[in-house]
């Protein structure tokens, strides 16, 4: 141990000042004993000292309050953030070592692609890495399209699969260069488990983000440093220290050693959990994403079925399937929403009564400050020093009485913050579908992307203007795929109208970022399970078991799309018009027979037989199938012809896909009804087609 | 509907009219994109290839004229979008409202 240290007068007590300057000193040195050691010899705690706190917000992810936070989002404990804080200039030092063998990689690549084979650990192998992340990833995605699964699917499934085996490997096998010198060691062929290396700013494998994880995954996360030795056990998850340890070199630092272990492996250290988890907002954040995801899923079945002539049985069950799930889900995240919003409102009322409480203890604090100051003995210095605490105090008395006005504000005017917040958020909802839509339908057809970007330049035509927003000169925007509008506009009222004190702040951390538990959700099945068991979860925690579905139950939800299996012109016909139009001309009695018939059938005196009904439905489930390919004249003469074919022997109403589509195709070819039923042989070719074009 | 009605319907009589006027703007981007979606479903392959070209020549109005005569009652083909896309956003707005109030009142009663 350095003499000056054990002999210098200023560490019994210790000095913060002075601890700290003599520990940095024999850094500096580099004479290989560990501050640590160091400090415990000098019979003090180094990491319980009162020191100023190093900005280390480049290593670990710090929130606004100055907590710590794991890759996950879980907060650090006080204990390990010090510790990460201690070693930081090592970590900065290691992701400087990387870039600099990255950057002697890339360049040495440059001036001759040679092979780099048989070198562990080196910048080759890095790369080689996560190319075969990349094609590993790229072949899952391929399987996924292969087995039926449409590209954006395949894409997201085969990407949450790899995150999940990432952190399956992660909880049940060894740190990641474990049993081996190598700092940096990637997965052999065929394995992508264990991927260990995410250092922040990091390149993305020349443009390829699959071997990544999300931006807001990847902050704070990069320890594995060369010449660390480990201290990783069997089974450990992550690279943080247990809870109570805080003695030794917890990461992969440089040139350390490692600490003796005894006794059995360490479990996880337990962490602390954000207070938002499990709460109104998290709630609505994964019903966001269950949302999200059907709408998607929802938009691929219903393209897909647009593609079937006929509607196949199989593209019909998948779109039953998606349109229920999309149901589902948005009735899970109404009620989340909803859910969120009451919780918003009792945050204000629990922000104004600690608010309150911060008003009594300053107004304490006045009355005392105005007693010292009537002591005759006070010096001229304290004089000044107690009226310029007071003035401090009556201050901000009165900003937080600003605050308390502010927030009583709010909470009066709440309902109609709710209301607007739901506007904003269903309107968006509403968007997203659509735009999924679109874009969906344009991927599929690359020539309706380009009128659909002449249509989206012209957004003051006539075309997509609402009539009504027009004459108010309301110009709508056409958009793309944009987030579902989740946070509400009381929140950011709120926000706008209060200050910095923790107390009111609390009111507003519904807007914090965006984590999801991605290993519940792998799958649409998954996203959906996982609202669901999210869904239980608040249930059974809320006091009294408050809400739970009593009102959306009942609501028509996305009306118009959801309800409409095919795309479907303007009603400005009615197709059983001009069926009757069709068969009334045909045969004289037709009319009467008809609408008696009608009649019957409507007051309950006529049943159909379940062979007609089916019938009539499969005509109409045929009929929707190809109206929307025609115009509104080629759809009033097929319907003419239809109502003509019920009459004739050997059809009615049997509809088939097939005929529709025959059907469909003369009128595109341009006959018209009267035409179509000469060369079918249907009756007297007599049909008045001015109602065609009436 | 006029632009009273459709505030009235969406339950925002009582906001500002600033909020007012960035919901309402909300709402129309959400019945233009609707709006567009429809009509990218009544365009066949040929009509297109036919607008495909016409946007090529840089005729705007042809581009146009084209597009509308292929919806017939345009008009009354956007107001019917308009209308549905305004009544379902007020529907489930009010309803996620109503529930958040019941929530609300009973759990500040407990």
């Amino acid at each position: 141990m350095p003499e000056s240290a054990s002999n210098s007068p200023d560490v019994i007590p210790a000095q913060p000042s002075h601890l700290q300057t003599e520990l940095q000193r024999i850094k500096d040195e580099n004479n290989g004993v560990s501050e640590t050691a160091l400090a415990g010899a000098m019979g003090n705690e180094p990491y319980t000292l009162d020191k100023p706190k190093e900005d280390i917000s480049d290593v670990v992810k710090i929130d606004d309050e100055g907590r710590g936070h794991d890759p996950s989002g879980r907060f650090l404990s006080d204990k390990n953030l010090d510790t990460i804080r201690s070693n930081a200039d090592q970590i900065r030092e290691g992701e400087e070592e990387w870039n600099r063998l990255k950057s002697e990689a890339n360049q040495s690549e440059n001036n001759e692609n040679t092979d780099d084979q048989g070198q562990e650990g080196a910048p080759k192998d890095i790369e080689s890495g996560y190319q075969k992340i990349g094609e590993a990833v790229s072949k899952r995605i391929d399987e996924l399209k292969s087995e039926g699964m449409s590209d954006r699917d395949a894409l997201a499934k085969a990407h949450d699969e790899f995150w999940d085996r990432v952190e399956n490997a992660s909880a049940n096998q060894p740190g990641p260069d474990e049993g081996s010198d190598k700092n940096v060691s990637f997965p052999p062929e065929d394995e992508v488990e264990g991927v260990p290396f995410y250092v922040k700013g990091e390149e993305k494998n020349g443009g390829k983000n699959d071997a990544f994880p999300p931006e807001d995954e990847v902050e704070g996360v990069p320890f594995y440093i060369k010449d660390q030795e480990k201290n990783n056990t069997e089974g450990k998850k992550d690279a943080f220290p247990p809870e109570d340890e805080v003695e030794g070199v917890p990461f992969f630092i440089k040139g350390k050693e490692e600490p003796p272990k005894d006794g059995p492996p360490e479990e996880n250290p337990p962490v602390e959990k954000p207070p938002v988890e499990n709460g109104p907002e998290e709630a609505e954040r994964v019903a966001e994403a269950a949302l999200a995801a059907s709408i998607v899923s929802f938009a691929a079945a219903r393209i897909q079925k647009e593609k079937i002539f006929g509607g196949g049985k199989q593209e019909q069950a998948q779109f039953d399937t998606a349109e229920a799930q999309l149901q589902q889900t948005f009735h899970e995240f109404l009620d989340r929403a909803a859910e969120k919003e009451a919780a918003e409102a009792e945050k204000i009322k629990e922000s104004i009564e600690q608010l309150k409480a911060k008003q009594a203890q300053i107004a304490e604090n006045v009355t005392k400050l105005r007693s010292a100051l009537e002591d005759p003995d006070l010096s001229q210095a304290e004089i000044v020093h107690y009226t310029q605490q007071l003035e401090q105090n009556e201050s901000e008395y009165a900003n937080i009485g600003k605050e308390i006005l502010a927030a009583s504000q709010e909470l009066s005017n709440i309902e109609q913050r709710m209301q607007e917040s739901a506007v904003e958020m269903v309107a968006s909802i509403r968007n997203r579908v659509d735009a999924e839509m679109v874009e969906q339908r344009e991927k599929a057809h690359p020539r309706l992307a380009k009128v659909n970007n002449w249509l989206k330049k012209h957004k003051g035509a006539r075309f997509v203007a609402g009539v009504a927003f027009s004459a108010m000169a309301i110009t709508g925007t056409i958009t793309g795929i944009v987030p579902i509008a989740a946070v509400g506009i009381a929140g950011r009222s709120m926000l706008g109208a209060f200050g910095g004190y923790n107390a009111v702040r609390a009111a507003g951390d519904f807007i914090g970022g965006k984590q999801l538990d991605r290993s519940d959700l792998t799958t649409i099945e998954g996203y959906t399970t996982g609202a669901e068991k999210e869904s239980n979860t608040v249930r059974r925690s809320k006091k009294g078991g408050a809400v739970a579905g009593t009102v959306l139950g009942a609501l028509p939800v996305l009306r118009g799309i959801s309800h409409a299996p095919a795309p479907t012109p303007p009603k400005t016909h009615s197709a059983e018009e001009f069926w009757y139009k069709g068969l009334s001309t045909s045969r004289p009695t037709a009319s009467a027979d008809f609408s008696n018939q009608m009649s019957a059938v409507t007051n309950g005196e006529l049943i159909p037989s379940p062979q007609v009904t089916a019938a009539l439905e499969n005509m109409k489930i045929a009929r929707e199938a190809v109206i929307g390919k025609l115009t509104e004249p080629q759809g009033r003469n097929l319907d003419l012809v239809l109502g003509r074919l019920s009459t004739t022997p050997g059809i009615g109403n049997e509809g088939s896909a097939n005929m529709m589509n025959s059907l469909a195709g003369m009128l595109k070819q341009g006959l018209n009804a009267n035409d179509i039923i000469s060369r079918l042989g249907a009756g007297p070719a007599d049909i008045d087609l001015s109602v065609v074009n009436s | 509907m006029s632009k009273e009605e459709i505030i009235k319907k969406l339950g925002l009589e009582n906001s500002d009219p600033l909020t007012q006027q960035a919901l309402l703007q909300q709402v129309s981007n959400s019945v233009s994109t609707r709006i567009l979606n429809k009509l990218t479903e009544l365009l066949s392959d040929e009509d297109l290839d036919k607008i495909s070209s016409l946007i090529d020549t840089g005729n705007d109005v042809e581009v146009e004229n084209y597009i509308m005569s292929k919806v017939p009652n345009f008009d009354i083909f956007k107001s019917q979008i308009e209308e549905e896309t305004i009544d379902e956003i007020a529907n489930n707005a009010t309803s996620i409202t109503e529930k958040a109030k019941e929530s609300l009142s009973e759990n500040l009663a407990e």
